[in-house]
């Protein structure tokens, strides 16, 4: 008896080394892998097309057979939302990764080496900034042409900033540090140091940035082809699908509600997971990058 | 630095600010892909008539020149004329300017007004069911896109008809000050909820950090009402992060301008910008580019000078 209950007391008295994954954490990363899967497999898997048009089957409601309901043309609304999910979710990822090479290497630069390039840099994106995100966006498209190419080159260009942002802050605060010295001692050139340590040292905050972002660009993506500024009907966007289902929305809700409900699930688990990877990695530099 | 040279400093900053924003704003027609009066004319049009055009528009000149030309033009107020309607782009935008302020001015009073409240009632009392229920919200209104939530409160007020307010449209305040106050109550909500949930977050913490200082114990010892307490000092003492807060937020509210109005048939800027888009309309899109821009500056002129007029230890140092 004595015996059994030191066991347990002992038992409950070793500390986990590992704090265990909050489940609102494990649920984002499941909703996460379950979106992914869904635009790339699922729909390849889907029956039905997200361009056929069936005429006979106008705005129905949601059933077995079309979970999401039809659209104005007939056309499987699921199917539609999970093409339309597929472009934003490339666009903001591809927009992202060109944020994170431009911008990642040019805040490396700037934050290193400062003087001039780091005064031209930073007025520059300064400017930038003064003009707002989705007017730049928007901009952009107009002068660009309305595709996915000018999508991801506005919001690259806009994500830049906050990648250069995150990544000359956390620069300038290491290259200070004593083993960044003692590299530089060494003879480590100046492409060794920030590639070898500085980089390092940023790429937890970048990744915390990164997630946040892609979350942002999607509902960029949304907004700007909302606007008839993304992607081109016929191919489907989640903007183009919002835009045309408000003609309809008081007889058929669902062709605005599952769009908006399918966003809201990759936002809020991409912004969970940021939260998670903030608190497991310790706090980056600099906010949210909403466009 | 005294408060003046303070500002006199921000001034300052702003100068090669709007230098290098005109020069974005210029290089957006330089990026058009072709030549721009081969585009304007048509294939159909003779060598003759695209070389006549490009000389009038000074296209033979190099990029520092055509810069220069532009400039000049912009500081006089021409803008040039939309490529679209043929009607000059600031006459435009100073028309439809009123719309977007309205607009602009509605979502920040909603949002200071929502995000205050809230923050206090919850940063009054952290940890509580409505701390929780309040913070819940605020995260969930920042992660989906606010012009959807705009949709769906056009479609419940389509469906239940419970509130009998405009859905679109834009009524000048000089025609009717009521009207103009109804028809941007929609719009203005929709604008407002990112800024309210941002503005809300700020006001939580800085009131739950205020709480805990040694003049609110002496405020409460004295006998000093909850609520007394709560607005006329705590409230004071976070107005200056909420300013900070509002001042990040302006470019986001002012680039939701362009869905929002668009969404309620509203004719501003936001609108404006975004049909010249539809349009390929580059010239009226460096107009807005410009003007925008140029708003921006001056709010943030604006609230850092309220900051400093707000927060006395910064006229100090």
């Amino acid at each position: 008896m004595a015996f059994a209950e030191t066991w347990a007391r002992a038992f409950r008295r070793i500390p986990k080394r590992e704090p265990r994954m909050r489940p609102k954490t494990a649920i984002a990363i499941g909703a996460i892998i379950l979106v992914a899967f869904s635009v790339t497999i699922g729909a390849w898997l889907y029956p039905h097309d997200p361009n056929v048009q069936v005429l006979e089957d106008r705005y129905l409601g949601p059933s077995l057979d079309h979970p999401f309901g039809t659209d104005r043309l007939g056309r499987d609304l699921l199917a539609r939302v999970l093409a339309g999910g597929r472009v934003s979710l490339l666009a903001s990822v591809l927009s992202v990764i060109l944020a994170l090479l431009g911008g990642t290497a040019l805040g490396l630069l700037a934050g290193y080496l400062r003087g001039a390039i780091d005064g031209i840099f930073s007025r520059l994106f300064d400017a930038l900034q003064v003009i707002p995100g989705l007017v730049l966006l928007i901009a952009l498209a107009g002068v660009l042409g309305r595709d996915f190419t000018s999508v991801i080159l506005g919001l690259g260009i806009l994500y830049s900033i906050k990648i250069f942002r995150v990544t000359r802050a956390v620069t300038a605060s290491i290259r200070t540090e004593v083993y960044v010295d003692a590299s530089v001692a060494m003879g480590g050139s100046r492409a060794h140091v920030m590639g070898r340590h500085i980089l390092a040292g940023a790429l937890s905050p970048l990744l915390v940035q990164a997630t946040i972002l892609v979350g942002w660009g999607v509902v960029a993506e949304t907004g700007l082809s909302y606007l008839g500024l993304g992607v081109q009907p016929p191919n489907a966007s989640l903007g183009s699908i919002l835009a045309e289902g408000t003609v309809s929305m008081t007889q058929s809700p669902w062709l605005i509600i599952f769009p908006g409900l399918f966003i809201a699930v990759v936002t809020l688990s991409l912004f969970t997971l940021s939260d998670a990877l903030r608190g497991a990695l310790g706090r980056p530099i600099g906010g949210t990058g909403e466009a | 630095m005294r408060s003046s040279q303070l500002v006199i400093s921000r001034i300052a900053w702003m100068i090669p600010m709007l230098f290098l924003v005109s020069v974005i704003a210029f290089l957006l027609i330089e990026m058009v892909p072709g030549d721009p009066a081969r585009n304007s004319l048509g294939p159909d049009a003779s060598d003759e008539a695209v070389e006549a055009l490009r000389e009038q528009w000074h296209l033979n000149e190099p990029l520092p020149v055509r810069y220069g030309i532009w400039a000049l033009g912009a500081i006089q107020g021409d803008f040039g004329v939309s490529m679209s309607t043929r009607e000059p782009v600031l006459e435009t935008i100073f028309h439809r300017l009123p719309v977007t302020l309205s607009l602009a001015l509605a979502a920040m009073v909603i949002a200071v007004t929502l995000g205050v409240v809230g923050g206090m009632l919850a940063g009054a009392r952290i940890g509580s069911k409505v701390d929780r229920a309040l913070n819940s919200l605020a995260g969930l209104v920042l992660s989906v896109p606010d012009f959807w939530v705009g949709l769906l409160i056009i479609a419940l007020i389509l469906q239940t008809k419970i509130l009998p307010i405009p859905l679109q449209g834009y009524v000048p305040f000089e025609r009717s000050p009521s009207e103009w106050l109804v028809h941007l109550i929609l719009p203005g909500v929709t604008l407002a909820l990112h800024p309210a949930a941002e503005i809300f977050r700020q006001t939580r913490a800085s009131v739950s950090d205020v709480t805990g200082l040694d003049f609110v114990r002496t405020l409460k010892a004295s006998g000093v009402s909850r609520s007394h307490t709560l607005f006329a000092h705590i409230g004071k003492n976070s107005m200056v992060a909420v300013l900070a807060v509002l001042g990040l937020q302006l470019g986001l509210l002012l680039g939701h301008t362009a869905i929002v109005e668009m969404m309620f048939g509203m004719n501003g800027i936001g609108s404006l910008v975004a049909e010249a888009a539809l349009n390929a309309d580059v010239v009226t899109i460096q107009g807005c580019v410009v003007v925008i821009a140029v708003f921006v500056l001056t709010m943030n002129l604006v609230i850092d000078v309220l900051y400093l007029y707000l927060n006395p230890r910064l006229r100090a140092k």
